[in-house]
């Protein structure tokens, strides 16, 4: 079937992206030994125990939480440690805080 | 004997999902019947547990209600209160105290219909969730694709 128009000037609907993660905690780990104990210990912990303990799934009492602009409320001590290894912390699906 | 029943027609959820390709799953409706019934059967370790866990939950909530500032006085009201269910819910929640399942059911109770009548019950609805499908062992009060 011809739509009439040449493939080049089709308009692609993007997909929709969810606004990057955004720590909200950035500068906690040098002000707070809490904080870096915490950070330390994530930093020894695998990643995909980080991932899984992350994912929103009813064994999980931590999930990623996040408002719609992308700030983490809970979980960001976490996505740093990924972050750090390069892992796409943007896929990670996000319990929505509304 | 079951705890009372006021929140009788109002409604609580769980989490809603937001996934990368853009996906949202909205958060079930929970079972607060089935939930407290639930949690008076579990064993003092893990009635425990629960309430610990839907107290660290709500932690969460304070830290969204207080991050932006300035803080609106209805979502200071909220913490307020927030922070009394987190008060009951740990002192509820000391293995070395004297509550029992059925009161703890009733603390539940209580604040399930408190949370309506203040605004809250986003929160609580969200802590319940958490709470349940951690320690229970039913139909999981989650979302899922």
């Amino acid at each position: 079937m011809t739509l009439g128009v040449n493939a080049d000037e089709l308009i692609y609907a993007p997909i929709p992206k969810l606004p990057p993660l955004r720590r909200i905690h950035d500068t906690v780990y040098e002000q707070d030994p809490d904080a870096r104990k915490s950070l330390e210990y994530h930093r020894s912990r695998p990643t995909d125990e980080i991932v899984g303990s992350l994912r929103p799934s009813p064994g999980n009492k931590e999930q990623l939480r996040v408002k719609p602009d992308g700030r983490v409320f809970q979980g960001n001590t976490r996505i740093k440690v990924l972050e750090e290894r390069g892992y796409p912390v943007n896929d990670l699906p996000r319990d929505v805080i509304p | 004997m079951k705890a009372r029943r006021n929140s009788a027609g109002k409604k609580l959820y769980g989490p809603t999902v937001q996934y990368a390709d853009g996906t949202v799953v909205a958060g079930k409706l929970l079972d607060i019947e089935d939930i407290l019934t639930a949690f008076e059967r579990l064993n003092a370790d893990a009635r425990s547990a629960f309430l610990c866990v839907f107290a660290h939950d709500l932690t969460v909530a304070v830290r969204a209600l207080l991050f932006d500032r300035p803080v609106p006085e209805a979502d200071l009201d909220r913490v307020w209160k927030i922070n009394e269910f987190m008060h009951q819910l740990t002192s509820c929640a000391n293995p070395r105290g004297q509550w029992s399942a059925r009161d703890g059911a009733l603390l539940l109770r209580s604040i399930i219909d408190t949370s309506f009548e203040r605004g809250v019950d986003r929160w609580i609805g969200h802590a319940l969730a958490v709470a349940a499908g951690n320690t229970i062992q039913t139909e999981m009060p989650f979302s899922a694709k």
